[in-house]
């Protein structure tokens, strides 16, 4: 056993010594709903009025919030599991069930970070402090976009690159699959060489319009023909948990195939590396599990040098995908969904009643440029959130 | 700046504070000579390196592990001072890229430094801003006894004894190397100190083939190993070359015990080979050798997506502040390891104390408790570190 002799043990009994840790605990949690008044004529051409609201409460004092939020009924069962534990035991709360409802994981991020007075970026390996942004439009009316003319959608791409942007978004959607690829063919006459444009055929989802999952075929022509445009990527083009049919794609055509955000935690991700499924991969921020989780899906695709993307959200949710997008080191995220031809800052303009700062997010030549605010860097405003909640 | 009271008042009590960017503005590695009280014993540490981050927000982030000097004048000064402290991930990338594996392997006294001030700026240990699985450690101790380096003029007895001694003091495994000339002599080893230490103690032996010569064929290896298991010992480490993806494989497949191994891995490149070919059935990443605190988290959670554990390589002394947080943030890492023998661990890092202000870790029943203090942990006695600071 350790021996000190009686000199050593009285000098370190005297030394002024560090101040010890205090363990941080969760004491509240709660969801609720801010309104905020906006124009009715606006709130029909999509700005976006009514945020969902998540505190996470502490014993420090200090409290931890995030925009991705949940009914209230859904509070008192993840009360269970979270009030009285240790903040900082994220990856037990994540398995203990916050792993599908992650905005509440986002939350407790901003109170670490609030805590340590730090950007949670920061702490989770500061890979970057800038991403490129590339927004996603979906024109109201028909899911399919089929009733959207292809000017139109050339129209808002210029009008995003004209705004600094660097990339769009469109759903592949369309009846006849290789409408898109025309549609594409003159955005890209719009826009020229210097701007991104991404397809989304988002799996599964077209069943909501009668469609199917495109055989292989299919996705090769519109593969080939996107290609032909010098679209970035095809994403989704077959089913999710097809881990075969979309790696056979990326083998054979040279523009990029993306997918993953429909994973829910670390084995989908891991299958799809295991079986090159993608060429980039696309955790949700929220859906997939949370900031942590979008952060280790980083450190696998790191082991088979394949880029992460994260899938995207709007407004003030949004915070919480920058900070894991700042983490890793992401070349892009997504907005979305935006209506067109609101531009982002139109269409979360009423979010910024919840804030003390002027902007909700800084943005330059077409990127988001890192807050140096702790935690996930917005300066939510608790008496605002009091002024505009909504009764349950 | 300077706030009057009024405006210091009127200022809501929430409202939050952005942060300048924290500097490093300097690095530095050298080594601290320690006299040892009582009679000498060769694994009691009286010399340690020290790697030293300073930042130009007051915070100084110190670890135990050295950085070569050459590194440090060519690369890790030019690269790092002026730029900023949180930015690990970026600054290792850049490593990689300008210095490849040799230079990640060598610069970790930095990064743990790094992860020091981050920790001490945070106010929170490490561990817990890395999603904070667990607050204590299983130690088990690597025990390589004086005498000839293959332990052949070791007796068994003598090995028994010391697994019951730190039994009796608490722990709950005990690692041996099994460099025998006759392979064989390990496995009646083991059976000895079984004997001696009961059943439910763990015992694991290391062959270390990773160096080069020390290499067994299968069917040698086939045998220890079925000696090994008739004691129940629990793993085997390292028994073939370590570019050698496939013989462990065909090992671990054919045998109960664990076949282990993966400390030289350094990117996670190597580690994913290992995962893929089901090289090891636990790796054994050691956050020196990959480069620090942040790529052993990663290789751990790239582990734990192929289900498989992740129980970190060790050290001895204050070194071992950093592994210790980067373990409880692991979420498949049960065990750490400390290395020496045939003291126990807190006699080992006795001298050690002259630099801190208080003992560097409680162990309880075994295991080595996240000390709660920020940083890395260690609360540094500044005038002690410059009373016996050497080049």
């Amino acid at each position: 056993m350790l021996k000190l002799n009686r000199r050593e043990w009285l000098a370190a009994a005297v030394a002024p010594a560090m101040a010890a840790v205090k363990p941080v605990k969760i004491t509240g949690l709660e969801f609720y709903d801010a309104d905020i008044p906006t124009p009715k004529d606006q709130l029909e051409v999509g700005v976006q009025g009514r945020y969902t609201v998540v505190e996470v409460q502490t014993d420090a004092g200090v409290t931890g919030y995030s925009f991705a939020g949940y009914p209230a009924a859904q509070a008192p069962a993840l009360r269970r599991i979270i009030v009285g534990q240790d903040l900082y035991a994220v990856e037990d709360h994540v398995r203990n069930g916050l792993l599908k409802f992650a905005g509440v994981e986002h939350a407790i991020w901003d109170a670490i970070g609030r805590i340590a007075r730090q950007p949670v970026y920061k702490l989770l390996g500061g890979a970057s402090n800038r991403v490129r942004a590339y927004l996603t439009c979906v024109w109201k009316g028909k899911l399919d976009q089929s009733h959207v003319p292809y000017g139109d959608q050339a129209d808002m791409a210029v009008r995003i690159q004209k705004a600094g942007f660097k990339g769009m978004k469109i759903r592949a959607w369309r009846p006849n699959a290789l409408d898109d690829v025309d549609a594409c063919n003159e955005i890209r006459a719009a826009t020229g060489p210097d701007f991104d444009i991404m397809f989304d055929r988002t799996a599964h989802a077209p069943e909501a319009v009668g469609q199917k999952i495109w055989d292989y075929e299919t996705g090769w022509k519109v593969a080939r023909g996107l290609e032909k445009h010098r679209a970035l990527w095809l994403e989704e083009p077959f089913a999710r948990d097809d881990y075969r049919t979309p790696g056979r794609l990326a083998a054979a055509v040279d523009i990029l195939i993306t997918g993953g955000e429909g994973f829910l935690g670390i084995e989908g991700f891991h299958q799809s590396l295991q079986h090159r499924t993608y060429d980039v991969l696309q955790p949700e921020g929220e859906r997939s599990g949370g900031i942590l989780l979008c952060r280790k899906v980083a450190m696998l695709a790191e082991a088979r040098n394949v880029p992460v993307i994260l899938h995207g959200t709007m407004a003030l949710r949004l915070a919480g995908w920058l900070t894991a997008s700042f983490a890793i080191g992401s070349e892009w995220q997504e907005v979305a969904l935006l209506t067109p031809p609101l531009l982002p800052q139109q269409q979360w303009a009423p979010g910024l009643k919840l804030l003390r700062s002027k902007e909700m997010y800084r943005i330059e030549d077409g990127h988001f440029v890192a807050s140096d605010l702790p935690g996930l860097g917005l300066d939510v405003n608790p008496d605002a959130l009091r002024e505009y909640r909504v009764p349950s | 700046m300077s706030i009057s009271r009024r405006t210091l008042l009127a200022a809501p009590v929430t409202a939050l504070a952005a942060q300048n960017r924290v500097r490093i503005t300097g690095v530095e590695s050298f080594t601290v000579r320690l006299p040892a009280p009582g009679t000498p014993s060769p694994d009691v540490q009286r010399a340690y390196p020290v790697t030293r981050v300073h930042t130009d927000a007051g915070v100084t982030g110190t670890s135990f592990i050295a950085c070569p000097q050459e590194i440090l004048r060519s690369w890790v000064v030019p690269t790092l001072v002026g730029d900023d402290l949180f930015a690990v991930d970026r600054h290792l990338r850049r490593l990689q890229m300008e210095r490849g594996e040799s230079g990640v392997q060598i610069w970790s006294g930095v990064e743990h430094a790094m992860w020091d001030a981050i920790g001490r700026l945070a106010g929170r240990p490490v561990a817990q801003l890395l999603g904070g699985v667990r607050d204590r450690l299983r130690v088990y101790r690597t025990c390589v006894f004086p005498g000839k380096q293959d332990q052949s003029d070791v007796p068994y007895e003598t090995q028994a004894a010391y697994a019951v001694k730190l039994r009796n003091a608490g722990y709950h495994a005990m690692k041996i190397r099994a460099w025998r000339p006759r392979p064989m002599d390990d496995a009646d080893a083991v059976g000895v100190i079984r004997r001696a230490v009961g059943p439910a103690f763990k015992i694991m032996l290391d062959r270390t083939a990773v160096r080069p010569g020390w290499v067994w064929d299968y069917p040698t290896a086939l045998k220890v190993c079925r000696g090994l298991e008739r004691h129940n010992a629990y793993w085997l480490e390292e028994p073939f070359d370590g570019n050698d993806l496939e013989s462990p494989a065909r090992l671990a497949a054919e045998v109960d015990i664990s076949i282990t191994g993966g400390e030289l891995g350094k990117t996670p490149f190597h580690f994913n080979n290992f995962l893929k070919n089901k090289t090891y059935d636990i790796i054994q990443p050691d956050t020196r050798i990959c480069g620090g605190i942040w790529p052993a988290k990663k290789i751990s959670v790239l582990a734990e997506s192929y289900g498989v554990p992740c129980i970190q390589h060790g050290n001895s002394g204050l070194a071992l502040a950093g592994y210790i947080q980067a373990g409880c943030a692991m979420t498949n890492c049960e065990w750490q390891e400390i290395i020496g023998g045939p003291n126990l661990p807190d006699e080992q890092w006795a001298p050690a104390l002259k630099l801190l202000k208080r003992p560097p870790w409680r162990i309880e029943n075994g295991y080595i408790l996240l000390p709660d203090l920020p940083g890395l942990g260690l609360d540094l006695n500044e005038d002690a570190i410059k009373e016996y600071r050497r080049a």
